[in-house]
């Protein structure tokens, strides 16, 4: 197939509500997953892997709407989100045929003139070969970590 | 919001429907891939141009321009701009879905004869999703 509709479907669950946006039904909501999500103007960017098992880092970019600063202001600047990101591929009918699905953590936003980007981190990362083949546990190491800094003494 | 369009006909109309969102990567060999990333089509294009029409006439499109600060505000479009054509071909210019239009660049005005203008307009139709 060398026609691919692509459409993302972003599901943000911060400490007060869970928003659900899509970017490429305009001005129409859409559903997924038995989810409604409303239109918003919004693009992504960033996801990459690497061997090193870096933490993927993605970032939103949404203009500077009021819908954006408040979504900022619920997620305390964008530190205590989820985000779970689906980006779907549509046929000629716009039904959905094909989705990839990642989990991101928040870690911040920033604001330009035009544009408040909102970052995010993968929620599961790798474990290098070098790290010993145990379970961690919170009885074991504490609180978990959230990412990759992990270092062995 | 800005006011309507004034209710003038043109002497000339040219209109350039809009295009959809989409991205193409073209391989060595030529093979195309073509990436869809909306469902509506943006940019819509349509030029006016008033004939030796009054000074008041003109001072109303100028003053049209101001109103929308400088080509900032988005507006509609009166029935009188298309006057001529059948209802569903208005309907596909003047008010397609989700499209309000704005100024692309500030009216060209052109004295003719005393008290007569010629007055050049280029509109862009572009997407108002709220």
């Amino acid at each position: 197939m060398t026609e691919i509709r692509i459409a993302q479907y972003l599901k943000l669950a911060t400490t007060a509500q869970t928003l659900r946006y899509q970017n490429y039904f305009v001005a129409q909501s859409s559903s997924f997953l038995s989810e409604t999500y409303d239109f918003a103007p919004f693009r992504a960017e960033g996801a990459l892997a690497s061997l090193n098992g870096d933490n993927e880092n993605l970032r939103i970019l949404f203009p500077n709407v009021e819908v954006a600063l408040r979504l900022l202001e619920q997620a305390n600047g964008n530190r205590l989100s989820d985000l779970t990101f689906a980006t779907a591929w549509l046929n000629a009918n716009e039904q959905v045929i094909n989705t990839v699905t990642d989990y991101y953590i928040g870690i911040g936003a920033s604001y330009s003139e035009t544009t408040i980007e909102l970052r995010f981190r993968s929620a599961v990362d790798s474990v290098g070969s070098a790290f010993p083949s145990r379970t961690l546990t919170r009885d074991l190491v504490g609180p978990l970590p959230l990412n990759s800094e992990l270092y062995l003494r | 919001m800005a006011a309507q369009f004034p209710r003038i006909k043109p002497a000339e109309r040219s209109f350039r429907l809009g295009q959809y969102p989409v991205k193409s990567y073209r391989a060595l060999s030529g093979a195309t891939v073509k990436r869809a990333f909306g469902n509506r089509p943006y940019g819509y294009e349509l030029e006016l141009s008033f004939n030796n029409i009054t000074d008041d006439a003109t001072t109303e499109l100028l003053t049209h321009y101001e109103s929308t600060s400088g080509g900032f505000d988005r507006f509609t479009l009166p029935d009188t701009l298309f006057a001529g054509m059948n209802t569903a071909l208005t309907s596909k210019i003047q008010s397609p879905s989700q499209i309000k239009w704005e100024y692309v660049s500030p009216p060209e005005v052109r004295s003719i004869i005393p008290g007569r203008s010629a007055v050049r307009i280029t509109l862009a139709g572009e997407i108002d999703y709220l």
